[in-house]
């Protein structure tokens, strides 16, 4: 299945968040937002992934 | 020293860390360590695949050290309070440091948009620490509008400038009903200090440590002139004069009669 993770499109086997966290071995310090909606974690397992969706996915970094 | 209080938490130190532009990151924690602060800021940045540095926070976490995540990076205040979301959920905290600075050059804070994004926030249950204008007006505006403090700016971000805005620091500072965080700009421990002299409850340093030939000693350095400004404070500076004449501190009594 073809999705877009921040912009760029990438081939994902995952149905549903978790599964997508899980497939691209992700840091568990992530936040994820569908179609520009933040998902909780505990709803990660519970939302699908669909062809053509928009994952935001961001990390910690350093700053000020 | 009186402890500092935010949104109900307290803290001994009124020092905080930025964690931008270390060396390594052991410095980074070292440098942590030896300030004694008890708030530090991390950012965030789209992830990439096969990013394999997902043990940044180990450096940082302790039971003593409340995480600030800020909003750098956005333009706006519907951007920012979608990173708030997204900084909630990743760190698992509520805190946050507003900063809307959509100019490159001088990353100077767009004061509509940071009050319509604490607005926001506040009634999305987040703890805001506004990083603003040092404006007495806009100050007044984010207390209402329910941030936790104001954080005014010294001067651009990065450019170790000082207090620049020290008049209206001031003004600031006897306004206000939440406290001041002097954010930005402070290049020099005595900075610091001067913002302490004048009440401001905390200072918010980065670059100034984590750039120094010795980020470790210099964050020893600010630690203590910031408690140095705080205790002269509390302690009452002395008047000065307003014609640079000399009032004296011995008798003037002739000495040999």
């Amino acid at each position: 299945m073809n999705i877009y993770l921040n912009g760029k499109a990438i081939e994902c086997k995952a149905s549903n968040i978790a599964q997508f966290h899980a497939e691209m071995g992700l840091p568990p310090m992530v936040a994820i937002a569908l179609e520009n909606k933040v998902i909780p974690k505990a709803e990660w397992e519970h939302t699908p992934l669909t062809e053509e969706a928009h994952l935001v996915i961001i990390r910690m970094a350093f700053g000020g | 020293m009186k402890p500092l209080i935010i949104a109900g938490r307290e803290f001994n130190s009124r020092l905080f860390l930025g964690t931008g532009k270390f060396s390594s990151n052991a410095l980074m924690q070292e440098s942590i360590v030896a300030s004694d602060c008890e708030m530090v800021t991390v950012a965030m940045k789209r992830i990439e695949l096969h990013d394999k540095e997902d043990d940044m926070l180990n450096h940082i976490i302790s039971p003593n050290i409340q995480l600030l995540p800020n909003t750098s990076g956005v333009r706006d205040a519907r951007e920012a309070v979608f990173a708030a979301q997204m900084a909630r959920e990743a760190f698992g905290t509520n805190w946050l440091k507003l900063e809307i600075h959509p100019d490159p050059r001088y990353l100077l804070p767009d004061s509509v948009e940071t009050l319509k994004a604490t607005e926001e926030l506040v009634k999305l249950g987040f703890i805001v620490l506004p990083y603003c204008q040092a404006d007495p007006t806009l100050c007044k505006r984010l207390e209402e509008a329910g941030a936790a403090t104001v954080m005014p700016l010294g001067a651009p971000i990065g450019s170790n400038q000082g207090l620049r805005t020290k008049d209206f620091l001031r003004i600031i500072i006897e306004q206000s009903n939440v406290p001041v965080v002097v954010d930005a700009g402070i290049g020099a421990p005595s900075h610091a200090a001067e913002a302490m002299e004048m009440g401001a409850d905390a200072c918010l340093v980065n670059t100034a440590i984590a750039v120094a030939a010795n980020p470790v000693e210099m964050a020893i350095a600010f630690k203590e002139a910031v408690i140095a400004g705080r205790r002269a404070y509390e302690a009452g500076l002395g008047e000065q004069s307003i014609d640079f004449t000399a009032h004296a501190s011995s008798p003037l009594t002739s000495f040999l009669g």
